[in-house]
């Protein structure tokens, strides 16, 4: 199983245009895998319900996910998975990336990497023990804006003005960059009053429509903020999604960690991208075999305990060990 | 590498492996290099700390914008230059007079067709001018009238800020107001007092209400903003009563001026007033101008004598109770009757007797001395009180009274005045005022009989000249009469009296005419019969004028029976024969043989021949058969 990226972990090191593979065998825990091409179903929510009817729910411990990264509408398959797994079954995973081109991202299990598709392995049995931690390190700046235009997770309006024009009186110079400099300004979406906000980031735009579209959903009527990070907060955001996956499976150093990290965070990192990795394994030990990606999103329980949701701009570690 | 920061301790590793030791010509470029990051991640530190505060002010300042928006129970909307709604509050009325979603429209489009014309207009005066301004409408609901005020106020992001309020209690209110206001302004206007509302301090008019304007003579315009001591209280300029000297104006008689500047006499009345923390007098007056000059005039005549404009009796008393103390003495009372009133007033009129009261004034005025008052106490009665006068003083009046008299009676064409006069003088302390006024009565009511017993002259003369004013006594006609009738007298041997009272009998024989109306009296054609029936009283009413003079009771049988005929047909007794006095016989035909000889308007005179032929005709039935022969002889002889 596996997918394109916008850069590779292996051990303490992040990669780009490399191949990185991790081969991994449970003693005790069974798995099984199934794919979906979103091209072949109505939606990301339908493309998530057929994927957990069509795995065996028996022993289900936990499911990973791995999926296109731009085809899809990441909160949509999230809640069309939950939809149709028992509730104690956690989901963590990522959607694949395109480095920082944004064009085609591509996704595998015992096949070749293709595009529009979704892989899912379940892990079954009770041996195995799953952390997970998913921290952002952002902050919102700036006045909260009224989404007044949005369709799904297209964004057009603001405040009655432009989005898209929003960001690139922000960005300045670097507007040239978008899509992919978006990610240095990721929304704050704010669901419910006093409730920390789901963080949004920038998937494409569309020059002709005005338009914006995110990895998750962008309701009209809710208040989103900008946000901006620097490398000390982001780095301790990395720490604490360790600490948090750590927590989570009972304080043990895990055998094997996955790092699902945000493309944005290393678009902004630059060459100190690695120093959040360092921080990962400072948490969980130095025996722990780290792998992972840069991705254009992240699945992850916000909290432990609590339903999975798609993330942008997080580390998202799911840690695994077999008693 | 302790101390190196964490980008350049990877980098060094990066490009020279784990176990590179930094060479000592390289360690100053190392330590600027290393200085130089973590400097630039102090200022990044710093700018991050800055925008972090800043976003947190700026969140908390929208909180706080936000918390007193919500606290507020208006409506807010933020709209863009084209009236597009991009975020609201619905307030605690959620009435907000606006149909639909709300966020994404137009306003304009969202209100009813009229309203959304007022926020159209007034979006665009914010964008051109950008300045608040405000609107008021209002809307229909559930078949009530709802009132509402849109603020609008441009934001700096071209957005428009628009709060709208429901001010519907306060509209009605407000009308409730006006109307009550209305009510008053037209109990106001419909008293018929002044009403004038002054600023305290000022003493500038603020207000005014109908009368006010009425008896100032001014509109509103004119007289608010002026002065109140231009018109209201004039004489009390920096001597305000009320606010300067502490008075109460309660019903108070004051003068003010009107726009002329005439002076009017008003009952005025002051009281205090607070409106809206402000001190004012309202002042209410009457215009009682009219009533005093009436009153003048009331006591004017209760002292005065209409007619004559001579003080009246009760005056007179008044005088004459002052006089009582004897400090004016002597003191001296004459009293002047006019004689024969009652006969002029019965015969010729009330008009010529007052005349003749006027007349006697003047006569009596002109005859006085200063410091003597001269009163009409009566009717027919004045009376002169005088102080500080003896006998003699008294005795010089009464006879420059009877001078003028007989003066005015010499000029005179119309008629004759006749006074009886009485004096008395007292020079007592005290005085008896009545006694010495009933000696003047007693000696003018002497003089009066005197005056009586011979007034037949008098008499005879005032009617004559009444009747010859009356221009129906043909000239000439009672000379001839008497004539006739004395040598009809002579010749039957009648006694001096009774021919002088025949001789009186021809020339008053008709005096009761002048109580005929002219338009009869002086008819050129025949009369109705009811004309003839009136015409017939001049023989009663002759009789009655002479019964209130003395001397004429025996004439006045006569001149009743003037027209009775020989057999019976006369009037107004119709008298046979000899019981008609033999006067009466003797004028009849006297009088028809003049009438018929003489011209008249409407006929030439008849000649002698025919008219002897005439009376010979109506001897035994008009005339008395036995007379008429011998008035013919007498006539056959005067013309030889």
């Amino acid at each position: 199983m596996g997918c394109s990226t916008a850069g590779e972990i292996s051990g303490a090191r992040v990669l780009d245009n490399s191949l990185v593979s991790t081969a991994v065998e449970f003693k005790h825990t069974k798995l099984y895998g199934t794919e979906i091409k979103l091209s072949k179903v109505k939606n990301s929510f339908q493309a998530g319900v057929l994927l957990a009817q069509s795995i065996p729910k028996e022993d289900l411990s936990h499911l990973f996910v791995l999926s296109d990264g731009l085809a899809v509408n990441g909160s949509e398959l999230v809640k069309g998975l939950m939809r149709c797994l028992p509730e104690k079954v956690t989901v963590t995973g990522g959607l694949a990336g395109d480095g920082s081109d944004f064009n085609e991202t591509l996704t595998f299990l015992n096949t070749p990497p293709q595009k529009d598709t979704v892989a899912v392995i379940g892990f079954y049995g009770d041996r195995l023990k799953i952390g997970y931690g998913s921290v952002g390190g952002w902050d919102p700046f700036g006045p909260e804006r009224l989404i007044t235009r949005s369709d799904g997770n297209v964004l057009y309006e603001m405040d009655g003005r432009s989005a898209l024009e929003l960001y690139k009186v922000y960005l300045g110079e670097h507007a040239a960059g978008l899509p992919a400099t978006g990610l240095l300004f990721p929304l704050s979406i704010r669901v419910k009053d006093h409730e920390k906000g789901l963080v949004r980031t920038i998937l494409s735009i569309n020059e002709e429509k005005q338009s914006l579209t995110f990895a998750g959903d962008m309701p009209d009527g809710k208040y989103a903020r900008l946000m901006k990070a620097n490398f000390d907060r982001l780095i301790d955001g990395a720490v604490e999604a360790a600490k948090n996956s750590f927590k989570s499976a009972g304080s043990v150093s895990p055998a094997l960690a996955i790092l699902i990290s945000c493309v944005g965070r290393k678009l902004l990192l630059k060459q100190r991208t690695e120093e959040e990795v360092e921080g990962v394994r400072d948490i969980l030990g130095a025996d722990t075999v780290l792998t992972g990606f840069y991705s254009y999103g992240e699945i992850c329980p916000f909290a432990s305990g609590a339903g999975p949701e798609l993330h942008n701009q997080t580390m998202t570690i799911t840690t695994f060990r077999e008693d | 590498m302790n101390g190196i920061h964490n980008l350049l301790r990877r980098q060094l590793k990066q490009h020279f492996g784990d176990n590179f030791a930094v060479p000592g010509e390289w360690q100053g470029f190392i330590n600027a290099v290393n200085d130089a990051y973590r400097e630039s991640d102090a200022d990044r530190g710093m700018l991050e700390r800055a925008l972090d505060l800043s976003s947190q002010e700026l969140l908390q300042a929208n909180s706080e914008m936000r918390a007193v928006i919500t606290a507020f129970p208006d409506v807010f909307l933020w709209i863009d230059y084209q009236g597009t709604v991009l975020d609201y509050k619905a307030g605690s009325d959620t009435n907000l007079s606006l149909n639909g979603n709300l966020v994404g429209n137009k306003i304009q489009d969202i209100s009813q067709e009229c309203i959304g014309e007022k926020f159209y207009e007034a979006i665009q005066q914010v964008k051109q001018n950008k300045s608040a301004i405000s609107i008021e409408y209002y809307s229909m609901m559930e078949g009530i009238k709802k009132f509402f005020e849109a603020r609008l106020l441009p934001l700096l992001s071209n957005k428009i800020f628009v709060v709208i309020r429901d001010i519907t209690e306060r509209k009605l209110a407000e009308e409730k107001l006006q109307e009550s206001e209305k009510h008053l302004r037209t109990i106001l206007d419909s008293i018929h007092s002044g009403v004038v509302l002054i600023d305290e301090e000022s003493h500038v008019i603020k207000d005014v209400n109908r009368m006010a304007m009425e008896i100032i003579g001014l509109p509103k315009e004119k007289i608010v903003g002026s002065h109140c001591h231009s018109y209201i209280c004039p004489a009390e300029e920096n001597k305000c009563p009320i606010t300067d000297l502490g008075q109460e104006v309660n019903h108070a008689e004051r003068t003010m001026i009107r726009f002329d500047g005439k002076p009017l006499s008003i009952i005025k009345t002051v009281r205090r007033l607070t409106l809206s923390n402000r001190s004012y007098l309202l002042e209410s007056f009457i215009d009682i101008t009219e009533r005093k000059h009436m009153e003048e005039q009331l006591r004017y005549l209760s002292l005065h004598d209409a007619l004559t404009g001579l003080y009246n009796r009760v005056y007179f008393e008044e005088e004459m109770r002052r006089l009582e103390s004897g400090r004016y003495n002597p003191v001296g009372i004459v009293l002047c009757d006019v004689d024969e009133l009652k006969l002029v007033n019965d015969t010729l009129g009330h008009e010529l007797g007052d005349h003749m009261l006027i007349e006697t004034a003047n006569v009596i005025k002109k005859a006085m001395r200063q410091g003597g008052m001269v009163a009409r106490i009566g009717g027919d009665e004045f009376a002169i009180l005088l102080s500080g006068s003896d006998t003699a003083d008294i005795e010089g009046i009464c006879a420059r009274i009877r001078d003028s008299i007989h003066a005015f009676n010499v000029n005179s064409s119309g008629f004759t005045l006749s006074l009886s006069l009485g004096y008395s003088v007292a020079d007592a302390v005290p005085n008896d005022m009545d006694g010495l006024f009933k000696e003047a009565d007693d000696n003018m009511y002497r003089e009066k009989m005197l005056h009586r017993r011979s007034a037949g002259s008098v008499i005879v003369r005032i009617l004559m000249k009444a009747l010859k004013a009356r221009n129906f006594v043909t000239e000439g006609h009672a000379e001839r009469l008497q004539k006739l009738v004395e040598s009809m007298a002579w010749t039957m041997g009648l006694n001096n009296k009774r021919i002088a009272d025949l001789r009186l009998l021809a020339w008053l024989h008709d005096i009761g005419k002048v109580g005929i109306p002219d338009r009869i009296l002086f008819k050129p054609g025949p009369l109705t019969p009811e004309e003839t029936r009136i015409m017939k009283q001049h023989c009663e009413i002759g009789y009655q004028i002479t019964q209130s003079a003395l001397a004429l009771m025996n004439v006045g049988e006569w001149i009743q029976k003037h027209h009775e005929w020989w057999n019976g047909k006369g009037y107004p007794q119709g008298l046979k024969g000899e019981d008609i006095p033999l006067e009466c016989r003797i004028l009849s035909i006297a009088d028809a043989y003049d009438a018929m000889t003489s011209d008249r308007p409407y006929r030439q005179a008849m000649p002698h021949e025919k008219a002897v032929a005439e009376l010979k005709e109506c001897a035994g039935s008009q005339f008395d058969p036995y007379l008429v022969p011998s008035f013919v002889e007498i006539l056959e002889k005067e013309r030889i």
